[in-house]
């Protein structure tokens, strides 16, 4: 049932789609087409606050402005007898492309309130710009718009309406093959955290403007169409009022989902913007409107769809008996071998302000073997690990895997040369369920966006045929194939750091990091992590672990490393570190009583 | 002069907006769309008791503060207590909660702006070779001395402590004993109270309608955000920038341009420096 809804989910929005093309020969006239063109600017519009707000976390509310932009590209071109509509519309998503760009560029440096209410103010700019450009756009008194052309042709109402539900068309296809792809996976892994889409080999700076100008273009493209429609262009309707609808729209229908504007925009078209029948009312009945929306309605249609398809097929949350886990079906020889490399960190030095973070601490990996850091409290291990993956430029050191100097490259780069990472918290992104999020390891091996994905190739087919079976082995192995199909934000935290270790494991890493995998974990989890850590090492990868739980360690590592003051202090056999008469003074700690000793530590 | 004295009354209620601003973000984290609308409420505040025998200072600022301390808690309780749980709701449901104020008003007292008269107020008198209306200078008294006031709650009290603490983070806020719910439903009256004695102000030097409120907000946001969100003396410095800015092009460029010049000056602000003229590091609102 589950695989059905995902292999053929896209049958129904075509079908609705060709009856709404259809409608109007039919006779069929209870929304108006000129209602129907309009619901279908703001699909697009709205459907840009999806991809980089409801998707991407970005609060980045430009899209109106953009919008505004793109009907002026339309009308200058026209004015100066550039009316094929082909040529304005890549004009105006040209124009909406850069716009994005540009007013997305503070958001490299905001705070998420600060862009979210300079691009939403941005609107307001509008009028001036306007006046400025007086003799081009009309100013405030507005200007005709010269009717556009189709190859030659004149583009009349009843076309006007084929080609508004083309391009609308057009966009969902290309924005739900975008969200269903690894673009889609990297956007929502970076709105849980940035860091963990470094992690997974994407810059989270990539995510940021990409989501910014594909979000943009949509909305470009609206302002051209929204020319068109009334035909005569001022500032006035390009209004925060017009922002707030369009973003209505996407909440009713649902941000965080593909076809949910669709519906928002319907009932924002036939209801909310049409109340000029209540006059005086208006202002009233659209406040009240908004408070239920935000306040009562947070998930919109489409996210309350999902919880009921999800009670239905299953795909819900855990229930309490699921943290045991299942016989495995595979043998475990079946796993392909997870060919780790040799990690060699040398001299690797950091000072934060007046801290010493690391002073020349070190740290070697081989493949087959847990290498465990142990040490105190603000040691470095953290630090060296971040080091290791990039995630802060060392000042002195190298760092080098199998041979490859990967010393000052960016996270997201060291991520591609294969060094995984889970996170001392663990970071699952919402909306996603266990097995997307342990195939969204394979994101370290690329292919991002590619033609390939958008067009739905059998070769973008088969990669994720093959990743989906890679990570549902890797589930199985784990005795999670139970929850593979559960949304894994709703897992319990013994789950969610076996599903981190397995989705560090999944796409090839050379190096497999594990900051603190066993923090807050009771009894029965700590022995299923152990023998999922043995399971990956028999396999081939190295894996690094820092951990606090030193029986934890003492069980699992083959080399341990303990650090103190950003040095190392000691490394080698866990027994020979651990009666270390250095790492006892600085982490184990010696109790009063000597014979004590032996069982403070286990 | 006149210029100078006119931008800095402006730059004055600008500032007091900004610090009503920030009353919700530093206290609570939350950008409350509404709070303009609880100033215009106390604009017709003054209007209802402009001429009125009772028109004595202390009542109608007495009354105005208990509306909008009302106003500011029924806008916590309706717009941001169900929308709190997560998300981005907030933007919308306080936006929705000025809809439904300004709408009201649009529906009792309609479309024009109504001539305020009190205290005598609207006399004019000449300071260092410039004229002002007798209201810019209360307004700019009243705007340093609130906003030193809240300084001070917010650095001195517990009550401010906490609230910064909730806005850093409220788990661990609420962990440590803080009502995090009670201390923003406080924030919500304080600034709704005062709202609406500035809005009485601002009745009379503009003047009452249902749409002052939106038509200090974007110049007052601006304020707020160049001065540095967070920070209260910045809601002082942002405000009078602005309103300085607003008022010399105006008089030498043109006032249509004087919002553009106020959202590059916001532009420039932020990409040098993305916590404002005097934003604390500290306190980043993400």
């Amino acid at each position: 049932m589950t695989s059905l809804i995902a292999r053929f989910g896209w049958v129904t929005p075509v079908v609705l789609w060709l009856l709404t093309l259809f409608a109007p020969g039919w006779g069929f006239t209870l929304i108006s087409q000129r209602d129907i063109i309009m619901i279908g600017i703001y699909c697009l519009v709205a459907a840009g606050i999806n991809l980089s707000f409801g998707y991407g976390g970005e609060l980045a509310l430009g899209q109106v402005a953009v919008m505004a932009a793109g009907a002026y590209t339309s009308l200058i071109l026209g004015s100066h007898g550039h009316t094929d509509v082909l040529v304005q519309i890549a004009a105006s998503a040209l124009v909406g492309a850069v716009l994005g760009l540009v007013t997305g560029l503070p958001g490299l440096r905001l705070s998420k309130w600060s862009l979210g209410l300079t691009s939403f103010f941005l609107i307001m700019l509008l009028p001036g710009v306007v006046v400025a450009l007086r003799d081009e756009t009309g100013g405030l008194e507005g200007s005709l718009v010269t009717p556009v052309t189709a190859f030659g042709e004149p583009v009349l109402v009843d076309d006007l309406y084929v080609l508004v539900l083309v391009v609308v068309g057009l966009w969902f296809v290309i924005f739900r093959n975008l969200i269903m792809s690894g673009y889609g996976t990297a956007l929502r892994s970076f709105r849980a955290n940035p860091m963990l889409v470094e992690s997974l080999g994407v810059s989270a700076r990539s995510m940021r403007l990409s989501s910014y100008v594909i979000g943009a273009v949509p909305a470009a493209v609206a302002g051209v169409l929204y020319a068109q429609l009334a035909g005569y262009l001022s500032p006035t309707p390009f209004s925060l009022a017009l922002l707030l609808s369009v973003l209505a729209a996407s909440v009713f229908g649902g941000s965080a989902s593909i076809y949910g504007p669709v519906i928002g925009s319907i009932v924002l078209v036939v209801g909310p913007t049409q109340i000029e029948a209540f006059e005086e009312y208006s202002v009233l009945v659209y406040g009240v409107f908004l408070l239920v929306v935000g306040g009562l309605f947070r998930h919109g249609v489409a996210g309350y769809v999902r919880i009921l398809m999800a009670r239905i097929t299953g795909r819900d949350a855990v229930t309490p008996g699921d943290d045991k886990l299942t016989p495995p079906q595979r043998k475990a020889t079946e796993m392909p071998d997870l060919q780790g490399g040799s990690l060699r960190a040398v001299g690797v030095s950091k000072r934060f302000g007046g801290l010493q973070a690391l002073d020349g601490a070190a740290l070697s990996a081989d493949p087959g073997q847990v290498t465990a850091l142990i040490g105190s409290n603000g040691a470095g291990k953290t630090t060296l690990l971040n080091a290791i993956s990039g995630f802060v430029k060392p000042d002195a050191g190298s760092v080098q895997i199998d041979g490859t100097d990967l010393t000052g490259r960016s996270a997201a780069r060291i991520a591609r040369a294969g060094v995984s990472r889970a996170f001392q918290t663990p970071v699952i992104p919402e909306g996603m369920s266990v097995v997307e999020v342990v195939a969204s390891g394979a994101l370290r091996r690329g292919g991002l966006v590619s033609p390939a994905s958008l067009l739905r190739l059998p070769s973008f087919r088969r990669k994720r045929r093959a990743d989906d079976a890679a990570a549902r082995g890797l589930l199985d192995l784990a005795g999670l194939s139970h929850i593979a199909d559960k949304e894994a934000s709703s897992i319990p935290l013994g789950l969610r750091r076996l599903v981190e270790v397995l989705r560090a494991a999944t796409g090839s890493p050379r190096v497999v990091m594990l900051d603190e995998p066993a923090a807050g974990l009771a009894d029965d989890a700590l022995a299923d992590l152990a023998n999922l850590l043995e399971l990956v090492k028999s396999h081939g990868a190295t894996v690094v672990l820092i951990e606090h739980n030193v029986s934890f360690v003492m069980s699992v590592a083959d080399t341990v490393y303990a650090m103190d003051a950003g040095r190392l202090i000691a490394h080698g056999e866990p027994e020979a570190v651990r009666n270390d008469p250095q790492v006892i003074n600085s982490y184990l700690g010696r109790s009063t009583a000597e014979p004590e000793q032996e069982g403070a530590l286990q | 002069m006149t210029v100078l004295w006119a931008g800095l009354a402006l730059g004055a209620l600008y500032a007091t907006v900004a610090m009503l601003f920030n009353i919700g973000m530093a206290q609570a984290g939350v950008f409350n769309f509404a709070i303009p609308q609880v100033l215009m409420v106390g604009a017709f505040v003054g209007y209802e008791f402009a001429g009125a025998s009772l028109a004595i200072l202390p009542v109608v600022f007495v009354v105005a503060a208990g509306a909008g301390a009302i106003l500011g808690l029924l806008i916590e309780l309706v717009a941001v207590r169900p929308a709190a749980r997560g998300g981005h709701g907030i933007l919308i449901t306080t936006v929705g909660a000025a809809f439904v104020i300004e709408g009201a008003a649009f529906i009792k007292y309609g479309v024009g702006g109504h001539n305020v008269t009190l205290f005598g107020w609207d006399r004019l008198f000449d300071l260092l070779g410039g004229r002002l209306f007798v209201v810019d200078a209360v307004i700019a008294v009243v705007a340093v001395v609130s906003i030193a006031g809240v300084y001070v709650l917010s650095r001195r009290t517990r009550w401010g402590l906490e609230g910064r603490a909730a806005t850093l983070d409220p788990e661990s806020a609420a962990l440590r004993g803080v009502n995090v719910t009670a201390n923003r439903l406080q924030a919500f009256m304080l600034a709704g109270a005062l709202a609406a004695v500035v809005g009485v102000l601002a009745a009379v030097k503009i003047n009452a309608s249902y749409g002052l409120g939106t038509s200090l907000l974007v110049y007052s946001f601006v304020a707020f955000a160049v001065g540095g969100i967070g920070s209260y003396p910045g809601c002082l410095v942002g405000g009078v920038v602005v309103g300085l800015l607003q008022a010399y092009t105006a008089r030498y460029i043109g006032a249509e341009y004087a919002l553009m010049i106020a959202f590059l000056l916001l532009l420039i602000v932020l990409l040098a420096r993305p916590t404002g003229l005097l934003g604390n590091r500290q306190l980043r609102i993400v």
